[in-house]
């Protein structure tokens, strides 16, 4: 059976995956600057 | 059906007489000229900025311009996710309700900072009046305001001339806010409540029932006109109650009725007229908006007419679906008696047209054909009217393919209000008209490839696709509606769906502001005898057939799948 994670433990996995996608968002901002 | 073209006319009458003046005066808004509410909401614009401590005193580049959107919508996220996640020890919680989950919270968070609104849960029993004002209702209004600002900048990318600058954000989203966005709402709110639309901070009442088991029901109320008022004008379209204005308390009225759909366009349409008026020749403005009418008002008519028609298998078990003075006909499951067929199926179209998602109907119930027609909307792009901002900067994209389709069949540079389109437009072009198709069926085929994906279908085969793929039409498109049928607050949809939101938001937001900013630093070109005219009826058809063209590419195999089956299943072509 799988166990769910706990709610703090929950809360930190995605506030990082907030993260992640904010990171990968002003990553193509870069990538759209480089391309000109 | 005559009865049913009457008040559609009357309706886009309605809205295009109301959208000219307010395009207008949303034009002298974003440039920063006076207008009669300076005096009044001028003040409240300097306060604000002075809060903020933001600098006004500088433009951005496109970059900082983006860094700024993200930035600003990131700390909303994270604030509505915490507002979520601490309501039990908040005030304002009458209902004692407790923290919203992490997933459900997080998925929220991300729905309401997206200006989607896609909702997986039900607002009474889950958000506390606190969170749906201060966290929903705050981000109905800055989501919005942060689409406007974007397309100011876009706008402002071709009207300047060899400029590195395309505005301020904060300046930008503030205006939105105050001047536009605040006084319309509150108006309407108004209005709404005139007409039994529930604004308290009450606890829920409870009423005694006359029939055992159940002795009395829990009848919540809350600060809903508020929340109605800005949903539809900001084409967010987050309902406080689950039911959506299809409630009572949040739609009692055909009055509140008409008034609430023409909300969710008006915005939308009156950019039109921003847009023409921010690049100096109103012409533009007319013809991207007859460009959308001319996408919309064919399928006004086949939701209308597919739910009109309603289903022939009910006719051959006796049922009488014709419309007669006692009843509407056609397929009423899932509507509202007070509304009928009409105005369900009108609400259908807007609601999927722009990017707003409220529903007076539920959508899973529709026919076949009625489901395609809200589905095929949202999969345009959202470009039909779209989201507020959202929807024109997208639907200028298009009018950019437009014309480099245009300038490949004469062998010219191709041109857009002055500014040669180049490579790099091209390629972001690209960027913003693939993720969007690319996030539904790239999350469609996964939902239906997993177990997690399919635990969640409530009706099996082609319906179930259909659920599935409206999801991520709805998600991946920024719109917020849904087919019921499916249990979306799940660890996969919640986080699935989450992340289509914020991928169709910011990573179109960034290729459409590096477009600005590209054109911005350009000189315009002076109009010649090779220049194609962007004002004329055979630019709109141009750019209606583009939008439709990429569309009905990406989309038609998947609705062959779901939608038309079921279509030709219904009417017995199939078995």
């Amino acid at each position: 059976m799988v166990v769910p994670p706990r709610a703090d433990t929950m809360d930190l996995l995605l506030f990082l995956l907030t993260l992640l996608l904010v990171a990968a968002t002003r990553a193509l901002v870069a990538l759209c600057d480089r391309v000109r | 059906m005559i009865s049913a073209w009457i008040p559609l006319a009357a309706y886009l009458g309605i809205l295009i007489l109301v959208g000219l003046p307010l395009g207008r005066f949303m034009a002298d808004v974003l440039e920063g000229r006076r207008h009669a509410l300076t005096g009044v909401l001028g003040p409240l614009e300097r306060v604000c900025l002075s809060l903020a401590g933001a600098r006004t005193d500088t433009e951005m580049s496109w970059r900082g311009y983006a860094l700024a959107v993200l930035a600003f919508n990131t700390v909303g996220l994270i604030v509505v996710y915490v507002l979520e996640r601490a309501q039990h020890a908040l005030p304002l919680n009458p209902q004692h309700l407790g923290p919203v989950p992490p997933l459900l919270a997080w998925n929220t968070a991300v729905s309401f900072a997206t200006n989607t609104n896609w909702q997986s849960y039900s607002g009474e029993a889950v958000m506390s009046p606190l969170t749906q004002m201060l966290a929903l209702t705050v981000q109905n209004f800055v989501s919005a305001a942060t689409g406007i600002a974007t397309l100011a900048a876009f706008i402002r990318g071709f009207a300047r001339k060899s400029s590195e600058t395309l505005g301020n954000f904060w300046v930008d989203v503030t205006r939105s806010t105050v001047h536009i966005l605040l006084p319309l709402a509150l108006l309407l709110a108004v209005v709404l409540v005139s007409q039994g639309v529930v604004q308290s901070f009450s606890a829920p009442h409870v009423a005694p029932l006359l029939e055992a088991p159940a002795t009395t029901q829990v009848i919540p109320v809350g600060p809903v006109a508020s929340q109605v008022a800005i949903k539809q004008l900001g084409t967010n379209g987050g309902g406080y109650f689950n039911a959506n204005s299809a409630h009572p308390f949040e739609n009692p009225t055909p009055f509140s009725n008409l008034l609430e759909v023409l909300a969710i366009l008006l915005i939308p349409a009156a950019l039109c007229h921003t847009f023409g008026r921010m690049v100096g020749d109103a012409r533009q403005g007319w013809a991207v908006l007859l460009a959308i009418l001319l996408l919309f008002v064919p399928l006004v008519a086949l939701e209308v007419g597919a739910e009109q028609a309603g289903n022939p298998r009910l006719a051959a078990l006796g049922v009488d679906a014709r419309a007669s003075l006692s009843q509407s006909g056609g397929n009423m499951e899932g509507k509202e008696t007070r509304f009928g067929i009409t105005q369900s199926a009108l609400w259908a179209a807007a609601t999927t047209a722009a990017s707003n998602g409220s529903v007076n109907a539920m959508h899973d119930s529709f026919t076949p054909l009625g489901g395609l027609g809200a589905m095929w909307l949202m999969q345009l792009g959202e470009v039909v009217f779209g989201g507020v901002g959202s929807g024109l900067y997208g639907l200028l994209i298009f009018a950019i393919v437009a014309v480099f389709i245009a300038g490949l069949m004469v062998g010219r540079t191709p041109e857009y209000l002055g500014k040669k389109i180049e490579s790099f437009e091209m390629k972001m072009a690209s960027l913003v008209i693939l993720i969007p198709p690319l996030v539904v069926l790239l999350g469609t085929a996964l939902a239906v490839a997993t177990t997690s994906g399919r635990a969640s279908i409530a009706n099996p085969g082609m319906h179930g696709f259909s659920e599935i793929l409206y999801a991520f039409s709805s998600a991946g498109n920024n719109n917020g509606s849904a087919f019921a049928g499916l249990s979306a607050d799940t660890p996969f949809y919640d986080i699935a769906l989450g992340v289509a939101m914020f991928v169709a938001r910011y990573w179109l937001i960034v290729p459409v502001l590096a477009i600005a900013g590209s054109v911005a630093r350009k000189r315009t070109v002076p109009v010649g005898p090779g220049t194609l005219p962007t004002h004329t009826p055979l630019f709109v058809l141009l750019l209606a057939g583009v939008v439709v063209v990429v569309g009905a590419l990406t989309f038609i195999p998947a609705l062959a799948l779901g939608p038309i089956v079921e279509h030709l299943q219904m009417i017995g072509a199939v078995r």
